[in-house]
């Protein structure tokens, strides 16, 4: 007899929410950063520009794929950068049968004001996830937080080396699980880094950093340390910040003055890298740590 | 050759005059709103409340060619060169602040800031001018539609409650009154009772006369008059929606194009290819849209004569702020967004006769240059042949115009081949 897979959700957006109250004691598995390559003849490719958020691209083959149709339900998170795209390419795409039906899409929008019409709207779009979720199983709430303050104490410690912790990150949201804070291979000593910019989703940057430094600060995420930029620099004793965007970014280039100008005033050299991919490669890299900004 | 429509004139006049004197109110320090045109402006006219239109400015610095410069500069400033530019010219003109080189010598402070979420970057601009100018911002949100039906044009101008949701519309329309608060607080007055829902009433009128219109272009026999025409008569009306000149401006407009149509005046008497333009203007470009005439292929379509009925017309059953709710919504998304934006731009191509697409993909404005393919291909499904050009709507830095015209060039000759062959 077949072993019934356990039911998990599928969930996609960048810094989606996954403590928040709706999604407690669910299993929930956030492949926002997992890559998935086309399937060869692929039916969306022809219909993905070029220039489509490589996040969205890498999520829409895994879908083309069938990676999530063992899925209960695939959640959108719509707050997340080009995460309304996803949804409405997914949707379209089996709209015009390219995709067959999966698992039931669920868009969660958020608003972007404060006020009471803002939380009336947040909190129904709450009750309709809860509605739509009413039938999958929920088990003991898991505490994500303590783990994940642990793996970073070791990271500012310099006992877990930059790429280990954000392999570690990444497997935790990607499976469901809390993040393992155990042990690990510690950084080398060297300069104290802080890696910033778009979000990555290959760890060849911070293969790339760990062999210059001391990665202790990773602001591109996932379940990055909040609070604000100075503030950070200060706390983690930060000597360079390394900035890089994806060559798709339409977004995280906004930021990128304001935290050059932060990091001056807090005497961090600033490191521009430019555009790197995703899922960056050596060769994607220069051969070393360049020259702080002037 | 067809003669210029007299209202043409009246409207680039009328405009002018405007500018000068919201020149004149800004420079004697009244406060104004600075918005993207996805938003309720509505709210600011209501108020009497001067407004400049981000996309709008964007347009008259590009064709006052001081793009170039501002993009250049902003690359200097640290903001990578593929970032959006139609929507973020206006921040670099301002951070630049020279005033020789900003039409009208630059803006003055803005009152307050108004953009709504539709795109993720359009929160981060305008954060961007509120840090420049210290003025009050206010974000609207943009949650998805959870369920969109390729045909929105027909329900939403009457049951707009159930086609874009009691959720969403109690969300924009709470927002509206916090932006209409915001506008009193620092207009300093409050808006008169009354006269929001005199204005959308008056709005309905003008969009239906300009739905006339768009119906006398498209049923005519040949083109009576160019994009480069229709677009003034009805953007510059668009941005003062529902006063008396612009109601009556529209009425000017339908009775020129009566009476050119009646007396068979046609762009190219001798037409053979009609053609469509999706997406924004190419504003620092024009003369595009008239460079394949002389082998009879005109451009017959742009969306913004079409859209002014479609995306604004919306029975306010009692309710103005929650008929603005409905308006606002979703009003730059189906324009691009799958399935609204295919769905209606086949709509548009089968009521106007099109041979030939023509869309502009701008890949660093992503809530334009997004889902370019999925409208081409419902084009290509509805038999209307279809050329992409990659292109910013205000950059000319980047654009190839001979390049340009061959792809389009080759698009007209497949048209052509193909009608050989079908022995037309």
């Amino acid at each position: 007899m077949p072993v019934p897979t356990p039911s998990f959700l599928v969930m996609f957006g960048h810094d989606a929410p996954l403590d928040h109250p709706a999604l407690a004691g669910l299993p929930v598995r956030d492949v926002t950063r997992v890559a998935h390559e086309p399937l060869v003849p692929s039916a969306l490719a022809p219909l993905l520009e070029p220039f489509l958020d490589p996040f969205v691209r890498r999520f829409l083959f895994g879908l083309e794929a069938g990676a999530f149709d063992d899925a209960t339900a695939i959640v959108i998170w719509r707050a997340g950068p080009g995460a309304l795209h996803a949804y409405r390419y997914a949707a379209e795409f089996r709209r015009l049968g390219l995709l067959p039906a999966g698992p039931p899409l669920f868009l969660w929008s958020r608003a972007d004001s404060t006020g009471a019409a803002a939380r009336a709207f947040d909190a129904r779009q709450v009750a309709r996830l809860t509605r739509a979720l009413a039938g999958v199983p929920r088990g003991a709430v898991a505490d994500r937080a303590g783990p994940l303050a642990a793996l970073q104490r070791k990271q500012a410690e310099g006992r877990i080396s930059g790429a280990e912790a954000f392999a570690r990150r990444l497997a935790a949201r990607a499976g469901g699980l809390t993040v393992d804070a155990g042990p690990g291979t510690p950084a080398r000593n060297g300069p104290r880094l802080a890696l910033a910019g778009a979000p990555l989703g290959g760890d060849g940057l911070h293969r790339w950093l760990d062999a210059q430094g001391a990665l202790v600060l990773d602001l591109q995420g996932p379940d990055a340390p909040q609070g604000a930029l100075p503030d950070l620099l200060k706390t983690y004793r930060i000597d360079t910040l390394v900035w890089q965007v994806d060559p798709q970014d339409d977004l995280h280039g906004w930021r990128k003055p304001q935290v050059a100008r932060d990091c001056a005033a807090a005497g961090v050299a600033f490191v521009d890298l430019g555009f790197v991919p995703s899922w960056p490669t050596p060769s994607d890299l220069p051969p070393s740590l360049p020259e702080p900004a002037a | 050759m067809t003669p210029a429509l007299p209202c043409s004139a009246e409207a680039a006049a009328y405009q002018r005059d405007w500018a000068k004197s919201l020149r004149a109110r800004l420079a004697g320090g009244e406060a104004y709103a600075f918005a993207n045109a996805d938003t309720p402006m509505e709210v600011f006219h209501a108020l009497d409340m001067p407004v400049v239109v981000n996309q709008w400015w964007s347009s008259v610095i590009a064709a006052k060619k001081l793009s170039g410069l501002h993009l250049d500069a902003s690359e200097a400033m640290g903001f990578h060169a593929r970032l959006a530019k139609y929507s973020a010219l206006p921040l670099f003109a301002a951070m630049d602040g020279r005033p020789e080189t900003q039409p009208w010598g630059g803006l003055p402070v803005p009152g307050l800031l108004c953009a709504r979420a539709s795109a993720d970057d359009h929160p981060l601009i305008f954060a961007e001018w509120a840090r420049l100018t210290g003025a009050p911002l206010k974000i609207l949100s943009a949650p998805g539609h959870p369920d969109p039906q390729p045909d929105w044009w027909t329900p939403l101008r009457r049951d707009w409650e159930d086609t874009v949701g009691a959720d969403r519309l109690d969300l924009m329309a709470g927002e509206i009154a916090e932006l209409t608060e915001m506008a009193e607080q620092v207009a300093g007055r409050r808006t008169p009772d009354g006269a929001l829902a005199q204005l959308m009433e008056r709005i309905d009128r003008q969009e239906r006369i300009f739905e006339d219109c768009a119906r006398m272009i498209a049923d005519a026999p040949r083109l009576p008059v160019r994009i480069s025409e229709m677009i003034p008569n009805v953007m510059i009306p668009q941005w003062h929606r529902g006063s008396d000149w612009a109601l009556a401006h529209a009425e000017r407009f339908r009775d020129a194009l009566a009476a050119q149509i009646a007396s068979g005046a046609a762009v190219c008497p001798d037409e053979r290819v009609r053609m469509m333009w999706i997406g924004a203007g190419l504003w620092f470009d024009t003369g595009f849209y008239t460079a394949f005439e002389h082998q009879g292929a005109v451009f017959a379509w742009s969306m913004y004569l079409p859209f002014a009925a479609d995306g604004y017309i919306r029975a306010d059953h009692g309710d103005p702020v929650r008929a603005l709710a409905a308006r606002v919504s979703d009003i730059n998304e189906h324009l691009h967004q799958p399935p609204w934006a295919g769905a209606w731009h086949v709509k548009e191509a089968r009521a106007n006769r099109i041979d030939l697409a023509v869309i502009i993909v701008p890949s660093a404005d992503r809530p334009s240059g997004y889902g370019t393919r999925f409208i081409a291909r419902a084009l290509e499904e509805a038999g209307v042949a279809t050329v992409m050009l990659d292109a910013d709507m205000v950059d000319a830095r980047g654009w190839d115009g001979t390049e340009a015209r061959a792809r389009v060039q080759a698009g007209i000759d497949r048209v052509t081949e193909g009608r050989r062959a079908k022995g037309r």
